[in-house]
Order: C-alpha cells, then sequence, then structure tokens
C-alpha cells in the first residue's frame, strides 16, 4: 500500500514536471525554434559512441551514433518483449516517417535492445524491421559498452524484480541525433505521430 | 484506504488542472495517441444515452498488431463506471487467441520510492523518467460514473503466450470479470494505429 501510494505521487510529479517542460517548450505551436520535444542545454554529444549494429545472421557492424546514411538518426532504447511502451513509440514513428513521404529516406532509425540476452540478433531484426523495414537493430551483450552508451543519450535501464520476476526498466524517450553526432532532441513517450513529424521536418531543414 | 483515495483525489486535481493550463497555453487539438492514464468526470449524458444508463460501459476496445517475433500483446478499452464503485477484476482470453491475460500498468522504475521521486525531479533529460510494467493487483478500481482509460503508457491488458501475431483487421473476444457488475465480454479490433 505505501509502495502503491508513493507511486501514485511519484505519478503525480512526474505529470506535473511534463506539464511544466511542454509549457517551457511553448507547446510546439509558434515560433520557428519551437519543438515538441526537448533541447537540452549544453547539447549531449554522442558522435563518438559506437554499437555494433547486427544482421539476422549475427553479423556485426560498428554503428556510430550518429546521422550517416541521412541528415538524422533516431535511437530508441527498449526492448521487444515490451507490449505496450516499445510498439507504441515504433508505430508512432512508423506513422510519422509515413506523414513524412520522401523526406523520409533521411532519417535512420536505431533501436538499441536493454535486453540482449533475450533480444537475440534474428528476434531483435526482425521486431524493429516489422515497424521500420530499414531500421538498425543494435545489440551487444558487453554491459559496460551498453551503459556507457546509455548515458551519453542520458538513458538508463536494467531489470528490477516485479512479482519475483525480473523485470526490464527502460527510460521511455525517443531521441534524434545529427550528422555532427548532436543529439539536437529527445521526445517523451507519448508525442504525437503529427508532432513527430513536424519535429523531424524542421529538423531535416537545418541539415543542408 | 483514506490516503489512496486522497491521492488519487490530488492526482485528479493536479491532471485537471495540467489539462486545463495545457489547454490555456496551446489551444489543445485532440491528442490521437493518448499518453497515460486519466480518471475523469463521465458525461453522464452520454453514459446515459448507452440504454441501461447506470450499468459499467466498456467502448473503443482495441489491440495493437503484434510482430512475429515476440508472444506478448497490449489491448486497450474505454471503461465508465455504473451507479456504483465497482472493479475490474480479471481479464480472460479464449486460449485459440493467447495463453493468459493480466491488468498491467506502467510505474516508475525503483518502486516509486523517494529516491525516484527525486532522481525525476531533475530535469535534464526533459522529464525522461525509467519504466517498468508490473500487473494490477487486487482489481482495477472503476470509481462510479468515472472513466477509467486503459490506453498507451498506462493501464493496459497485456496479452501473453500469443498462439500467434495479432493481425490488422482481426478481432477477438475479452471476458472482463467486474465485483459487481460479474461478466461482461467485449470484442476487440487489431489495429496498427491507435484509434
Amino acid at each position: 500500500m505505501i509502495g502503491r501510494r508513493s507511486r501514485l505521487r511519484a505519478a503525480i510529479v512526474g505529470a506535473l514536471l511534463v506539464g511544466a517542460v511542454t509549457l517551457a517548450a511553448g507547446c510546439g505551436s509558434d515560433g520557428d525554434a519551437a519543438f515538441a520535444g526537448y533541447e537540452r542545454t549544453p547539447t549531449p554529444h554522442v558522435g563518438d559512441l559506437t554499437l555494433p549494429a547486427v544482421e539476422a545472421d549475427g553479423t556485426e557492424t560498428d554503428l556510430a551514433m550518429k546521422a550517416t546514411g541521412g541528415k538524422v538518426m533516431l535511437v530508441y532504447f527498449g526492448y521487444t518483449n515490451c507490449p505496450d511502451i516499445c510498439p507504441t513509440t515504433l508505430a508512432d514513428i512508423r506513422q510519422a516517417l509515413g506523414d513524412l513521404g520522401d523526406q523520409a529516406s533521411d532519417v535512420e532509425l536505431a533501436m538499441v535492445s536493454i535486453d540482449p540476452e533475450v533480444d537475440t540478433p534474428e528476434i531483435l531484426t526482425g521486431y524493429v524491421r516489422s515497424f521500420v523495414p530499414d531500421a538498425k537493430a543494435v545489440r551487444t551483450l558487453d554491459d559496460a559498452r551498453l551503459r556507457a552508451a546509455a548515458e551519453g543519450f542520458g538513458a538508463d535501464y536494467g531489470h528490477e524484480e516485479v512479482d519475483g520476476k525480473p523485470q526490464p526498466y527502460h527510460t521511455t524517450s525517443l531521441y534524434a541525433v545529427d550528422p555532427e553526432g548532436d543529439l539536437v532532441l529527445s521526445w517523451t513517450f507519448g508525442t504525437k505521430p503529427d508532432d513527430l513529424a513536424a519535429d523531424l521536418r524542421t529538423l531535416l531543414g537545418r541539415v543542408a | 484506504m483514506f490516503t489512496t483515495t486522497r491521492t488519487r483525489r490530488l492526482l485528479i486535481g493536479s491532471g485537471l488542472a495540467l489539462a486545463g493550463l495545457l489547454g490555456a497555453a496551446c489551444g489543445s487539438d485532440s491528442a490521437s495517441t493518448s499518453a497515460g492514464t486519466n480518471t475523469t468526470e463521465a458525461e453522464t449524458a452520454g453514459a446515459a444515452a448507452d440504454s441501461a444508463g447506470d450499468a459499467i460501459a466498456i467502448s473503443g476496445a482495441w489491440a495493437r498488431t503484434s510482430p512475429s517475433e515476440v508472444d506478448t500483446g497490449a489491448a486497450y478499452m474505454t471503461i465508465t463506471g455504473g451507479t456504483d464503485d465497482d472493479s475490474l477484476l480479471k481479464v480472460e482470453v479464449p486460449s485459440a487467441i493467447a495463453g493468459m491475460a493480466q491488468i498491467h500498468e506502467m510505474v516508475p522504475a525503483g518502486g516509486g520510492t523517494e529516491s525516484s521521486m527525486a532522481m525525476g525531479s531533475t530535469d535534464s533529460t526533459g522529464g525522461d523518467e525509467a519504466m517498468v510494467m508490473q500487473e494490477v493487483k487486487g482489481g482495477l478500481e472503476i470509481p462510479a460514473g468515472k472513466t477509467v482509460e486503459l490506453a498507451p503508457g498506462g493501464y493496459h491488458v497485456m496479452l501473453m503466450e500469443l498462439a500467434a501475431p495479432l493481425k490488422e483487421g482481426s478481432t477477438f473476444d475479452l471476458t472482463l470479470t467486474f465485483d459487481k457488475a460479474g461478466e461482461k465480454t467485449v470484442n476487440v479490433e487489431v489495429r496498427t494505429e491507435a484509434p
């Protein structure tokens, strides 16, 4: 009962914080610098971090955390055995990319597994590509390397005991990285696909 | 129990205040993907139009398509309470669809302790808080006349051991057992995007 009460209280604080941030960001409605997403100051630089991108057969290629093939790389830390948050976010990304039309080819997506023991290369590649066909599947069993990369993004993950079983937890934001490797924008869970698409258009317009 | 009710009232209060602020600041356009969980006043007129008027009402049930690589899924719906406070005790799914269904919620990781609140208040990442999924124990409260949303990021019916991937356009039934209203069957539409 105590835990539940504190959780409710944490939820209140969380809701108010999200509200405050949204208000501070001006709701992405007017002004050319307005984003639905969040711009951190100073802008974190993640481009020097690399993680292995895997194919279904297990082959690995080091992937730098910056847009290479296009102008923006979306990075998401999640896991496949996640029925609510991850598929919602990935479906919202798919919808936003659909809204972008031809411009979508300038946006890459990399999903980083925070549950790599369960997310084999075959499962992870199939899963993320069922949402976005050319997405990168990023996976390493070297936890120190994964942890270092996550910290660069300000992401957190792990497992905690829920009802006697280890349950993965993770921060739920989606990150946008530019060709310089700067983490230019992050979106909290629940950002509408329309807002995601509008922010991506603005970001793409900034990169020549 | 008193404290729980009090906290919930606080939550509703802050949610409404926030909604007001956002509405004023942004000229709200309605969300296509609604995040989180809300308990709000039901529109009595709308609920009354739904035949009985005082019965529990379930609407908008949908489940997201599931990739073939996984055997879990989630279903969402809107439940409006009747004249009495009630609670959703369990959800059952036909074995042809999935092995088990449970009511789950997303909560801040770390057990929602004071320390996780403190972490949440450091705002360096734009309100990015680690979340973990847990089963709702002891039933999901459906207060009289209130609407409880099962929506992405909040409460959901977790489907485990899916017999086959959930395909767009298919439908299946869930049986919801309420403490007072008894069993209700709801037809769930499988969709790629939120309705």
